[in-house]
């Protein structure tokens, strides 16, 4: 009876070994497909963007109102252009180019991207702070990079004058919320909270820019521009008295397409990153916009397969050599599970990054010792005894991997994953497999 | 006698730790090409080809020095390859090989030259403040409940000890024999650190039964 478990535990770790290791093949459109998930590559294996972002070293006309404070400049039909007094600039004033305002871009960018959830990048910064950023290629690329690019000067101004009314020092907080109306149609809404002096600062602005009734019955609307960058957000004026510091403006149209308000929900998330964050203190350009592949080929992974291979083997041979036929018993219960956690980790979708890797060694070290323990077993330990005792002693690497899990950072997050699951595995696997297959009964 | 042994060894440990410190200060730390000032060249040349045969022809042209080679562009048509640093006479020598290879009449002035700085070691390091933070303290807390019978103050000074002492002479090593920092090496950091917790839990285990 004990024979005969062995040799179905035996089987069924074969079969899980030719599942996780090879996959399992169907045929679909004249194609034989694996149907186990691919594994999922971080920057390293996979692809990744490049972008540059250069100071901008151009000029930008600037505009006055005849009273010498600078306004935007709003081409509007009947403008008195003639008391706009411009001047040519550059864009990044020279006395700009510190190392600080080097740095606290730097530091923006860096929180902008871990805002938008970007899990995997580095920043590299040159003396005349232009960025080089790398980033894991996926659906958000491009959004990260414009949320990088945006320089994030927000402004609330007069849409006929141009004097500008209220702008970025005074913001609190922005974020995006969703309305739905009885037909079910949605609209996004990118909510902008402000600071005390803001909330009164609009409060005003919304009392100011009304529409008006004449004595003759013809209305007539003061409109403010709210802006991003020089582009405008919003022509609008208001209904009633903002008096609670917060403005709502409408991202897109309303509308019953999910697709479309995942648009229109994207769109407003970067702009209430680049607000949350602040502006930067420059003016960035993107110099270079390029994807890269990995520098891994087939014959590097060809290499590395063999390598594992080898490292495996030896390490079985180990076994076998110092424990005999119970070694076999132990290759087969370690190796079955390497394919148990390279499975789970595939349906978990954890990302291959190098530090996932290293925590995949990690847990397969544990177990190897765990076997090998198991087998020395000469205190006579019962099998749950000895599986607690192990337990325990990885209680450091539980709480590693349980902290690292909750990490936004691909390589963090992955090693953590990788080291949760191989743990957590490894306690249910050799209930199940070791305690049958080693452990005499 | 067990005060001048604990004296004695706090002596050593400091003295280690300080040999330590000076190998790693005069050695530094040398950074993988993807961490350090770099050079990365693209070149496009409209055909389709392996990273292997540029491999081929980077091996000839500049010996030596370490090359990463990667596809580039939306269509990953592009060759780009990443380097310490190349001149004139390599530029030139690569162009002819690649000419040679694709059949193709690309001149030196269709190479792009991208200067990158390096990737600094204390945004790489920054990553893992949280980690190290809230999973130091929750350790620590567990070895302090679960060992107090040994003496806090014994398991505390004893897993600072090998936390601090693992980690220096593990960066010692790396900068002593010039092992390139590259993306496992933080990672291994923590694995040292891993086996040493286990090891002296194990120790402890066997010490309170």
């Amino acid at each position: 009876m004990n024979m005969l478990k062995r040799t179905a535990i035996i089987l069924i770790i074969i079969l899980i070994c030719f599942i996780s290791f090879i996959g399992i093949y169907q045929k679909k459109l004249n194609k034989m497909e694996n149907i186990i998930p691919e594994y999922l590559l971080g920057m390293e294996y996979g692809e990744k963007r490049v972008v540059r972002l250069d100071v901008d070293l151009g000029t930008k006309t600037i505009y006055y109102d005849e009273n010498g404070n600078e306004i935007e400049h709003i081409h509007e039909d009947g403008e008195d252009e003639e008391s706009i007094i411009s001047e040519e600039v550059l864009v990044n004033k020279e006395e700009a180019k510190t190392k600080e305002n080097f740095e606290k871009t730097k530091s923006i960018l860096k929180k902008r991207l871990k805002d938008m959830g970007a899990g995997e990048y580095h920043i590299r910064q040159d003396d005349g702070g232009n960025f080089a950023i790398e980033l894991l290629e996926d659906d958000y690329t491009d959004a990260y990079i414009q949320v990088l690019a945006t320089k994030g000067t927000f402004l609330i101004a007069d849409s006929t004058t141009g004097e500008r009314l209220l702008g970025n020092n005074n913001i609190k907080n922005a974020q995006m919320v969703t309305y739905q109306d009885e037909t079910g149609y949605v609209t996004a809404y990118l909510v902008v909270n402000f600071d005390e002096e803001g909330t009164k600062k609009l409060e005003e602005i919304s009392n100011t820019y009304i529409e008006q009734t004449d004595e003759e019955g013809n209305t007539t609307t003061k409109n403010v521009l709210i802006m991003l960058d020089g582009q405008t957000l919003l022509n609008t004026y208001f209904g009633q008295t903002m008096s609670t510091g917060e403005l709502q403006i409408p991202i897109g149209e309303e509308t019953n397409s999910g697709e479309e308000l995942a648009a229109y929900m994207l769109q407003g998330q970067q702009i209430a990153t680049v607000l949350r964050h602040g502006e930067l203190p420059l003016t960035y350009e993107i110099g270079y916009n390029n994807t890269l592949s990995s520098s891994f080929t087939e014959n590097n992974i060809q290499v590395a397969i063999i390598a594992i291979a080898i490292i495996i083997a030896m390490m079985v041979i180990y076994l076998i050599l110092i424990y005999k036929v119970k070694g076999i018993l132990a290759a087969f219960t370690w190796i079955g599970f390497i394919a148990v956690l390279l499975l789970a980790l595939r349906y978990a979708n954890c990302i291959f990054t190098p530090s996932c890797i290293v925590a995949i060694a990690i847990v397969s070290i544990w177990e190897f010792i765990f076997v090998n323990a198991l087998i020395r077993n000469k205190e006579d330990k019962e099998f749950i005894k000895l599986l607690v005792h192990y337990a325990i002693i990885a209680i450091p690497m539980y709480i590693i991997s349980i902290v690292a899990t909750f990490d936004t950072a691909i390589a963090i997050n992955s090693f953590g994953t990788a080291l949760f699951w191989g743990n957590t595995l490894m306690v249910l696997y050799n209930l199940i497999v070791a305690n049958n297959l080693i452990c005499e009964k | 006698m067990q005060k001048s042994v604990v004296i004695k060894t706090i002596i050593a440990f400091t003295i280690a730790i300080a040999i330590c410190i000076c190998i790693i200060l005069i050695n530094k730390f040398q950074y993988s090409i993807d961490y350090s000032k770099n050079v990365r060249i693209e070149i496009y040349t409209g055909k389709k080809f392996e990273i292997n045969e540029i491999k081929e022809i980077t091996n000839e042209v500049f010996k030596n020095q370490e090359t990463v080679i990667q596809k580039a562009g939306a269509f990953q048509d592009g060759i780009a390859i990443t380097l310490k640093m190349i001149d004139d006479a390599q530029k030139e020598n690569l162009i002819i090989k690649i000419n040679e290879k694709y059949e193709t009449e690309l001149t030196v002035e269709d190479i792009e030259v991208y200067y990158n700085s390096n990737v600094r070691g204390r945004d790489l390091i920054a990553n893992y403040y949280w980690l190290a933070g809230i999973s130091g303290i929750l350790i620590l807390a567990f070895f302090v409940i679960r060992y107090h019978k040994l003496g806090i103050i014994k398991v505390l000074g004893t897993i600072l000890g090998i936390v601090l002492l693992g980690l220096i002479l593990y960066l010692t090593l790396i900068s002593l024999f010039g092992i390139e920092v590259n993306s496992i090496t933080i990672p291994s950091m923590i694995a040292i650190l891993i086996f040493s917790f286990a090891y002296l839990s194990s120790c402890y285990e066997k010490k309170v039964k």
